[in-house]
């Protein structure tokens, strides 16, 4: 195995990626939805938006793998960044870069890679879109077009601002390591103790600009039986696929985190309770359509939630507000489960006019 | 709110710009994916739909009435799927590549401001949900390049946000 030369532009390649301040932040949809396609227009089971730091490869995006990062030595995509060009290899094991490379003999079992270097319009590359696959490949210049294009995208997405003013300004201030410590390592959305800081700012934004802030407690129904009946790993993916699932029906300036176990806080600023119902609803039809190839047979999941409305006229204490969601929660659990309990609605249901459902 | 919607498009400053090849990736992008000869980006004002990009057509506007554009911004729906014969694109296809079936998502800003549509031409309607997102999901991408441009002409942070959110 060969291990890649450091590219000449080292230290000013890596001052352009710590610039961005992209790395340990929370998987996006906008960039997953790009290797969504990577996957679906170049027919492969893996692709990945790979930052390649001093000694690891750190993903923004990746799908067909549960991991976050690797390290450097093993990086195909730390070879990639050393040109310029799309770095193919067609057949991990013929090529003496990589044929005893790690990710090749044992799991993944990497045989085919087509990176395209990523670099913010100077030269300097700081990562790749990549497409990988499990068998030896060849790519036409069409597929090359179609991945060049993609990585573009990426690139699009790279030199604008995410559209939450909050995350972007929370992101900028802290320290990668600070960062990480605020997201949660298997789902990669915000942890609880992200979520609080963001609420706080939140909140205050709302109550200067007189704005609706809106959160929903999300809470997946039956997951024990999923663990009991499909073992932990699947109830990992579960919950992988949940989060991601939720950010690609939310709108891009809607918050996600982990608030515990199986349990997920949803921030909707600038969202009145109507409008977050239209856009909770879209998700838990998406959750709803979700299908895990479970140890015997497929088995789908659903949620429920707890809607609560930070007033914009009166901004009540943040505890008080979740404390009605985490309420209104619980009836929607013994409402039957896979529904949305607003505003009003919780006091319907205890007089139980809601139990139909 | 109509109004609302013009005003948005007229934000975005798309219509009537040149040809620009980050827009044509995604018309080169569903050509591909969809297997298909006809793909459209284009935006919708009173009068026109107009063509950012366009493949398997030479066409850089059309009449609003009628035009398949026009369908989808009026539609309430995220997929939005016609029979061709009766939209207004038959004279600018080449007849023995004329699609049968024109299946379109809208681009969306504000949030619920449809100002134009991202479509392709096909032989057969768009039921699997897989390629209804796909579709979905390229529009989406779209905003983030409309995005790029409103970073060097839009300076008021609330208005930014309401047209990216």
């Amino acid at each position: 195995m060969l291990v890649a030369p450091l590219p000449a532009n080292e230290n000013e390649r890596l001052a352009d990626l710590r610039g961005l301040g992209i790395l340990e932040t929370p998987i996006e949809e906008r960039f997953d939805r790009i290797t969504r396609l990577v996957c679906r227009s170049l027919d492969v089971p893996i692709s990945a938006v790979s930052l390649v730091e001093d000694d690891r490869q750190w993903f923004k995006s990746i799908q067909g793998l549960p991991v976050c990062e690797t390290s450097r030595d093993v990086a195909f995509c730390a070879h990639a960044i050393l040109n310029d060009e799309p770095f193919i290899v067609e057949d991990a094991l013929l090529d003496p870069r990589f044929a005893e490379n790690p990710l090749v003999t044992d799991d993944p079992k990497i045989r085919f890679y087509a990176g395209i270097p990523l670099s913010l319009g100077n030269g300097r590359n700081i990562g790749t879109l990549c497409a990988i696959d499990r068998v030896a490949r060849t790519l036409s210049d069409d597929d090359i077009q179609t991945l060049r294009d993609l990585a573009d995208m990426v690139t699009a997405e790279l030199n604008t601002i995410a559209a939450n003013e909050t995350c972007v300004k929370l992101c900028a201030e802290l320290e990668q390591a600070e960062r990480a410590a605020l997201i949660d390592p298997l789902t990669r959305v915000w942890n609880r103790r992200g979520a609080m800081t963001i609420l706080e700012r939140e909140v205050q934004r709302a109550e200067r600009g007189q704005t609706p802030l809106t959160c929903a407690l999300v809470d997946i129904d039956h997951f024990k039986r999923v663990n009991d009946e499909h073992g932990h790993d699947l109830g990992d993916e579960v919950l992988r696929q949940f989060a991601k699932t939720a950010l690609s029906a939310l709108r891009s300036t809607d918050i996600l985190s982990r608030w515990g176990g199986e349990e997920f806080l949803i921030l909707l600023p600038e969202c009145s309770e109507p409008d977050a119902q239209i856009v909770l609803h879209r998700m838990l039809k998406k959750i709803r359509d979700l299908e895990f190839e479970g140890e015997r047979n497929p088995f789908r999941i659903t949620a429920s939630i707890g809607m609560a409305a930070f007033a914009d006229q009166q901004i009540e204490p943040i505890e008080a507000v979740l404390k009605e969601a985490d309420r209104r929660l619980y009836a929607a659990k013994e409402n039957g489960r896979d529904c949305i309990i607003a505003q009003g609605e919780h006091d319907a249901f205890a007089n139980g006019a809601l139990r139909a459902g | 709110m109509e109004s609302q919607r013009l005003e948005y498009l007229r934000l975005t400053r798309i219509i009537d710009t040149p040809l620009e090849d980050r827009y044509e990736k995604y018309t080169r992008l569903l050509s591909r994916v969809f297997n298909c000869s006809f793909a459209a980006v284009s935006f919708v004002d009173q009068e026109r739909e107009w063509f950012k990009s366009v493949r398997g057509a030479v066409v850089s506007e059309i009449q609003a009435d009628r035009s398949f554009g026009k369908l989808v911004i009026e539609s309430s729906d995220d997929i939005v799927q016609a029979q061709n014969s009766s939209l207004g694109l038959g004279h600018v296809i080449a007849f023995d590549q004329r699609p049968v079936w024109l299946v379109g998502t809208p681009i969306l800003i504000g949030g619920v401001h449809r100002i134009g549509a991202l479509y392709v031409g096909l032989d057969h309607d768009l039921a699997a949900r897989e390629d209804q997102e796909v579709l979905k999901d390229m529009a989406r991408s779209i905003k983030r390049e409309l995005a790029q441009t409103l970073y060097h002409h839009i300076t008021q942070d609330p208005i930014r946000e309401a047209i990216l959110c």
